[in-house]
């Protein structure tokens, strides 16, 4: 009945904000079951990012520039998440980020909500 | 006893006749003749034109029962007007007439235009990049289903004075004003569509009666299913989720924090163990 994008693009977001209240949680209280659970969650989200990509992009007639550009944006969002954790910067900036991974999920869903018998918007 | 031989001979002979007039030829575009329209001009009526692969720029009248189809589907055979400001199929005044399995693209005014046509036949065709993509005025009976009627400037499928007729399992997304417009239109039916992602009215029915709306998504839309002035149309089992965009997020969210409890106190059990 779904999509694989569109459950993919579900699972992800779920993980998404269980991985960002977890992280805040492991700043805010430094437990180790916190910090687990957002490796954890934090890890699986990142393999579904990549397999979205690259549904998505395949799905298309030929690559186009602005879905690579997206996909590349969110990647370098991933990245600049994972640099200020272990830069020891989380405690100032690791709300601002969290944010902006949530805000780059929620995009993703709803480009990927299911229409009809097809997906449009695929970025 | 020439009577007698005169009036079975007679007989006979209008029966031949009768036989090869009706017997209907099968034509093949490029082979036989160069261009659809050609071959639509030395075509007899109830004759089969099947298109080959390729690219055709033309700009088709079609006024006698004919089917036109191609012979690999839309992503083979694709048509588009060679005068822009003329529908690339115009069918005319006639009965009977089907257009089957083309990509039709690059009019201003419509990619499929029925005039004053019955009982016709549109399927499978990608109708994209037009003015409009399926035009009918004044025709009736005609049935238009498994079509691809997308991103056009203008409406998906426009129907005018047309009644009788039935649109079935087409997908018309991501048009420029209406996904599927009925003017003045009675007693067509609409099953089974997907018309997502238009820029104004998914499903519009303007002066519109005794019309059947069943089993339709209808997603995304400015404005899902809008009547006017239309009185005695049935609507059953349509899908119109204008907030699922708003609706389904804030639920994955809540799924979110219900997971990281779940995940918390899983992880706690298992340490304590």
């Amino acid at each position: 009945m779904f999509e694989i994008t569109t459950l993919l693009a579900s699972l992800g977001l779920i993980l998404a904000t269980t991985s960002f209240i977890s992280g805040l949680q492991a700043i805010k209280s430094s437990g180790s079951t916190d910090a687990k659970i957002h490796k954890l969650n934090g890890y699986v989200t990142f393999l579904i990012y990549i397999s979205l990509a690259g549904l998505s992009l395949g799905k298309k007639d030929g690559i186009g520039l602005w879905p690579v550009a997206a996909w590349a944006s969110g990647l370098l969002i991933i990245f600049v998440k994972i640099w200020v954790v272990r830069s020891g910067k989380a405690y100032k900036y690791a709300s601002w980020v969290g944010i902006t991974l949530i805000i780059m999920w929620l995009i993703i869903i709803y480009t990927h909500i299911q229409l009809g018998s097809m997906s449009f918007l695929n970025l | 006893m020439r009577k007698i031989f005169s009036v079975p001979v007679a007989c006979l002979a209008v029966f031949i006749g009768a036989t090869t007039t009706l017997h209907a030829a099968t034509i093949y575009v490029p082979d036989n003749f160069k261009t659809i329209n050609e071959a639509v001009k030395n075509a007899s009526p109830k004759d089969t034109i099947i298109v080959n692969e390729g690219n055709y720029a033309e700009n088709i009248v079609i006024t006698k029962p004919l089917t036109i189809r191609s012979s690999k589907g839309p992503d083979a055979s694709m048509v588009h007007a060679l005068i822009k400001t003329e529908p690339v199929f115009k069918v005319s005044n006639a009965y009977e007439a089907a257009i089957i399995g083309f990509t039709v693209s690059g009019s201003l005014t419509a990619g499929i235009y029925f005039y004053n046509s019955q009982n016709g036949q549109i399927l499978d065709n990608k109708i994209i990049n037009n003015g409009n993509g399926v035009l009918l005025y004044s025709s009736n009976k005609n049935i238009l289903a498994n079509n691809s009627a997308s991103s056009n400037e203008q409406y998906g499928i426009y129907l005018e004075s047309s009644n009788d007729n039935t649109l079935e399992q087409n997908t018309v997304n991501s048009n420029k004003d209406r996904g599927i417009f009925l003017n003045s239109s009675s007693n067509n039916n609409l099953t089974n569509n997907n018309v997502n992602l238009n820029a104004w009215d998914g499903i519009m029915l303007w002066s519109s009666h005794r019309n059947t709306l069943k089993d339709n998504k209808v997603l995304r839309n400015r404005y899902a299913i809008v009547l006017s002035n239309s009185d005695d149309n049935t609507l059953i089992n349509n899908s119109t989720w204008s907030n699922i965009y708003i609706i389904l997020p804030i639920v994955l969210i809540y799924i979110g924090i219900l997971v990281y409890l779940i995940q918390k106190n899983l992880i706690r059990l298992l340490y304590r163990e």
